[in-house]
Formats: structure tokens, sequence, C-alpha cells
């Protein structure tokens, strides 16, 4: 079997490769159609797979809204066909979920992961006011991270942080860190919005217990929900998930 | 070549937009249901099927820069109907008698893309299995070559030359293309 030259492939796909180099590639690729097929299934490869890494992060919010949806139309008309055929069966069947549900000792409902991504699939929306050129940087990546592209959002909140910083914009920072999978800078983010003084607090400290949410560290978690204020408009989610997460501690 | 009427609900996946996705399964998933119920299923794999068929269309749209130029419902009854027939005949160890039941007069565009999108998904599924197969290193090495950052900043992240980790990647690479390659899969495949 021919062997190739993986390094100088992806030095040429990637753009790494220049002058002279670039051209006696360019001319080998020409001349030899192996090397050719090679660089093309190379490329799809590397696109699939990278693909594959971005999904993770990007497809979580579509996910809870299809699962949510799945729901509705299709376990509900299973459900209204089984109580009009199966009265009492349907009763019983209701009765041991609830069971299931309520009883403390149960541990096969809680999924941590499932749940950080039913709360995160509705994010603090950030509405900047332009005041001047300055802030059309920030005004892009709001676009941007409103429409859930954190990835490209993220370098251009990074950049407008260099001009100007507010606890807002340190915010939706932090939770482009969260949605990237950038936790520790995520953490550092929220814990300087938490120190300080602003309105955004609540909600920083919200998005510290999605992120230990997601890392599993369930008691941390509890513990930073307990700091929610009660006139927060996340204290209802928070007693809501304190209450799931408090069976599991 | 001009996107159907219907892309507007490929718009909706990509944009999540719940209301218009809400429609989606209003109008569609009541032929899959019927399709799956009359043919050894219940509402669970239908709803898992539907599910299922919808975030492969959403990767291809985002990733691949699908476009709809077909009705949505056909496309979508035979994307459904393909994987279920798969998911039966792989339980089953003769080939299953299916029953179809929503009768759809398929255009050669409905097959085409149909036969793309699983293309591409059997395709998804064999290398996601070889890449989890390499050992931790080249994994950890590939995801992070792949998540937007420079080589020299990968080579920084490993706490390694900026040569050694491009030699390593080369290596890494050459060894998920062989495996891939000899898988029996491979050339029964578009690539």
């Amino acid at each position: 079997m021919k062997q190739f030259n993986y390094e100088i492939i992806d030095d040429y796909l990637n753009g790494r490769l220049a002058g002279t180099a670039l051209a006696a590639f360019e001319k080998e690729l020409n001349e030899d159609s192996e090397l050719a097929k090679e660089v093309t299934l190379y490329a799809l490869i590397e696109k699939e797979l990278k693909s594959n890494v971005a999904e993770d992060k990007e497809q979580d919010a579509v996910k809870t809204t299809l699962s949510e949806l799945s729901q509705r139309h299709f376990n509900n008309k299973k459900a209204t066909r089984a109580i009009r055929f199966w009265p009492y069966a349907a009763a019983a069947a209701a009765a041991i979920l609830l069971f299931i549900f309520f009883n403390p000792f149960s541990n096969d409902k809680f999924d941590n992961k499932k749940l950080y991504s039913s709360y995160t699939s509705q994010l603090y929306q950030f509405s900047p006011t332009e005041r001047g050129e300055e802030d059309s940087l920030i005004l892009k990546a709001a676009i941007l991270y409103n429409k859930n592209n954190f990835s490209e959002a993220l370098p251009l909140f990074v950049e407008a942080q260099k001009k100007s910083v507010s606890d807002e914009l340190k915010l939706v920072t932090a939770i482009c860190f969260l949605k990237t999978n950038r936790d520790e800078e995520a953490i550092a983010a929220l814990d300087v919005v938490i120190a300080g003084k602003s309105v955004y607090i609540e909600e920083a400290l919200w998005y510290k217990a999605m992120l230990l949410l997601k890392q599993n560290k369930l008691q941390a978690c509890s513990d930073v929900l307990k700091l929610i204020s009660t006139d927060s408009d996340k204290y209802k989610d928070a007693q809501d998930l304190s209450a799931k997460i408090k069976p599991r501690l | 070549m001009t996107p159907h009427q219907d892309q507007q609900y490929i718009e909706a996946l990509l944009n999540n937009d719940v209301v218009l996705l809400n429609k989606l399964y209003e109008k569609y998933s009541g032929k899959i249901r019927d399709m799956v119920l009359k043919n050894n299923g219940n509402a669970a794999d239908a709803a898992d099927i539907f599910q299922d068929a919808l975030l492969d269309i959403y990767q291809r749209a985002k990733h691949k820069g699908f476009v709809l130029t077909c009705p949505l419902d056909a496309y979508l009854y035979l994307i459904c109907k393909n994987r279920w027939i798969n998911k039966l005949n792989k339980q089953s160890n003769s080939r299953v008698t299916f029953t179809d039941t929503a009768g759809y007069n398929y255009t050669e565009d409905v097959f085409k893309s149909a036969a793309i999108l699983q293309n591409q998904q059997d395709r998804a599924i064999l290398l996601t299995q070889k890449f989890k197969d390499l050992g931790d290193g080249c994994k950890e090495l590939l995801e992070l070559s792949w998540s937007g950052v420079s080589m020299m900043e990968v080579a920084e992240k490993l706490q390694n030359s900026y040569s050694y980790i491009k030699k390593k990647k080369s290596e890494c690479m050459a060894k998920l293309i062989s495996m891939v390659k000899s898988s029996p899969q491979f050339a029964t495949l578009q690539w």
C-alpha cells in the first residue's frame, strides 16, 4: 500500500505551505491521482470529525426543544389512547410513575447533563445599546451570542473587554466560556461578577450553579443555589433544582 | 437549485424556532407515528426515529450547507422509513416485511437527498467508531487541533514542541485513516 506524508498533507490543507513548497505540492497533486484522492479523504475525515467536536456544544438547545416536542406530540397521544381503553391499567401505571418520581431512594431519574441542557436551553439575552463606534464590536458579538453562536461570539467579547469592561459583558463572556466547555475561564469570569456590586450577581450565581451541575459537583452546586436571593428571577428555578439535587447528596 | 418553500422548517431547526418546530411536529409526526406503529413499533420508537432524523438534518444544514429542494413530508418520511427498516432488520434474523402506510410518489430528488443523508450518517457513524478506537493521546491531540486553535497553541497546551505535535498529529491521522480504510464499510460508502 502506498505511503503518504500526512504531515505535509495537513500543512497543505491548513494553509501552512507557502512559496516553492506549496507550488511543489500542488504540482504533485496534479500529477498523482492517488495523492489527490488521499488528500480529499483526509480533508473529508477532518471536516466530519471537526463538526462532531462542534456538534456536542451547539446542538444541545435544539435537542432539548425536539425532546419536549416529542413528549407533547408522541407521548400525549399514547397516554390518551391508554386512558380511553385501559383506565385501570393507566391509573396503576401513573401511581407507579409517581412513586418512582417522588421516591427519595430512587436513583434512576436524575441526569445532571439533561438537567443542565434543560435549564440552559433559554439563556440570558444580551441587548446592548449602541452608543458609538466602539460598541459595534459588542453589537456584532451580541447578535452571534443571541443566536447561540458562542464560539464565534467569544473572541469578539474578549476583544471588546480590552476597550471597556462591564459586569454584564463579563457575564455574557462567562456564558460563552461555559457553552464552549472552557469551564475554568467561565468560573473565573463569573467569580469576578459575583464579587462585584452589580445587578448581575444573581445571574452569575445561577450560571456558576449550572457549571457545577454540568460537572456533577452537586454539593457545590447546591451551596451556590442557596446564595440566590428570593428577589431574583432565578430564585424559583434555584429552588426547583435544589429539590432535585437534595436526594442525591 | 432553488430552495423548496419547506426550507423554512430547516431554518427553524437552525434557529431553534420553537413555534415553527411545533408546527413541523403537528404536520409531519402523525405519518411517522402511523408508519412505526403499523410496523412493530410503539410511540416511543416513532418519537426517537423522528427526532434522530431531524437532528441529522440539522447537522447537515449546520455543517454541510444542506438546503431543502424537495417537499419535506416525503423526504422526512423516506428517511424515517429507511431508519426504521434498518432497525427492524438489525433486530430480526431475516429481512422484515414492511407495510408502507403513506403511499407517497417519491420524486428522484427525494430519493437522492435521502440517499445522501443516509450516506453521510453511515460515514459519520464509521468515523466516530474508529476515532473512539484511537488511544487517549491521539484523541486528545486531534480534538484540540479541531477546536479552532492553532497548532502552536495545541503544542503549548500539551506542553510539547510544535514540531513534535505536528508529527504526532500526522501519525494519529495515519492510524485513523488506516483503520477507516480497513473497515468493511469503507468500500460501500461515498467519500
